[in-house]
């Protein structure tokens, strides 16, 4: 006959009702530590996603317009809602502002973008009828103008220098634009999140000259 | 034929519960990877913010250097020792930077140099600028140009 006998031994039995909420505790404690470090990381990350995609931007936006600024000549007419004219460069000497010499950045603040606009004049074209086609311009002539009535000759090209940007002030060290050889652009970049980071971007035009 | 092994009961495991060494030990080795875990990711962020730095410094110099040049060769020594402190960058008409550069400072030095031209065997003289950014701990960008005196 076999005799089942109960055993009081404690490496045999489960964990006391103390033991357990004290593990419990400890176990919670650490799941709540857990919890709100991952939570800060995740914000952190989150934000930190949201400032490299502005600062991408705006690294794109002043390296592309750079390009420009950097050899341009002169601002040649400025409108906060349109956006600014520049000579590039005098490739016809003379001292005077031709038409492919001229480009101009449109702010596009529905887009949120930014883009440039040159003109070039058709492939088909023999290298006089180009010469002819080049105009000089007259100083303070309207360039904005001017390059909408070659646009709607279809002899501009336009590329995007610039997206999710929005221009919120400009900043001339020179009241009379022309004269102006620093630009201060402050402006909003938007972070890919649908916030706005406002930034600064500074330009400056080392070969400035007025145009005659 | 060999017969076949029995079992050997001291390695029976019977069903028992963990005891509460066992709990605290789990929890310790939880613990140590939970720490792991805030360490890499606070290395993460880290790296981060410091390639945001450093865009942000490679901005703020150049932004700086293509300034100066379009100011007077005369005028330029002027310049030398110009500090703007962490959090307080304003362009060269004043302008303040926003609250993206808060971390850096920026300075610059103009000193007299001189470039050998090994083409033309002479010596050009000149002003060498260098705008450097940084914060209170690392030099983040630096941008040097060498200015020839334009009255040589």
């Amino acid at each position: 006959m076999i005799h089942h006998k109960r055993t009081t031994n404690p490496s045999r039995r489960g964990l006391s009702v103390l033991e357990l909420m004290i593990a419990l505790a400890i176990t919670s404690m650490v799941a709540l530590t857990l919890a709100t470090v991952l939570t800060a990381a995740s914000r952190g990350m989150s934000d930190a996603a949201s400032t490299r995609s502005a600062l991408q931007r705006v690294h794109a936006a002043h390296v592309r317009i750079r390009a420009y600024t950097d050899a341009a000549l002169n601002i040649l007419e400025h409108d906060p809602n349109q956006g600014i004219a520049l000579w590039l460069h005098d490739e016809k000497p003379g001292g005077r502002v031709n038409l492919t010499e001229l480009r101009v950045f449109w702010f596009d603040y529905d887009n949120e973008r930014i883009t440039i606009e040159r003109i070039v004049f058709p492939e088909a074209w023999t290298q006089e009828m180009k010469d002819a086609a080049d105009a000089e311009l007259p100083l303070g002539a309207g360039y904005f103008l001017t390059m909408a009535g070659q646009r709607a000759l279809g002899y501009t090209e336009t590329s995007t220098i610039a997206t999710g940007c929005t221009p919120t002030d400009f900043i001339f060290n020179n009241p009379t634009i022309i004269e102006s050889n620093r630009l201060t652009l402050s402006a909003s970049f938007d972070n890919g999140r649908g916030a706005a980071e406002p930034m600064l971007l500074v330009f400056a035009l080392p070969n400035h000259k007025q145009p005659s | 034929m060999r017969p076949p092994t029995p079992l050997n009961p001291s390695s029976r495991r019977t069903p028992r519960g963990f005891s509460l060494l066992e709990a605290l030990f789990a929890a310790v080795v939880l613990g140590i990877s939970v720490m792991a875990v805030i360490s890499a990711i606070t290395t993460a962020q880290q790296i981060s913010f410091d390639g945001q730095k450093r865009v942000l410094a490679a901005i703020a110099a150049d932004d700086y250097m293509i300034e100066l040049a379009t100011i007077p060769y005369t005028l330029l020594p002027f310049h030398d020792n110009t500090f703007h402190a962490i959090g307080q960058m304003t362009t060269l008409d004043a302008t303040p930077y926003p609250n993206a550069f808060w971390p850096l400072s920026r300075s610059v030095t103009v000193t007299n140099a001189t470039v050998e031209d090994d083409v033309f065997l002479t010596t050009i003289y000149g002003l060498q600028v260098v705008v450097t950014c940084d914060d209170e701990f690392h030099e983040y960008a630096r941008v040097e140009m060498f200015i020839p005196d334009p009255a040589q």
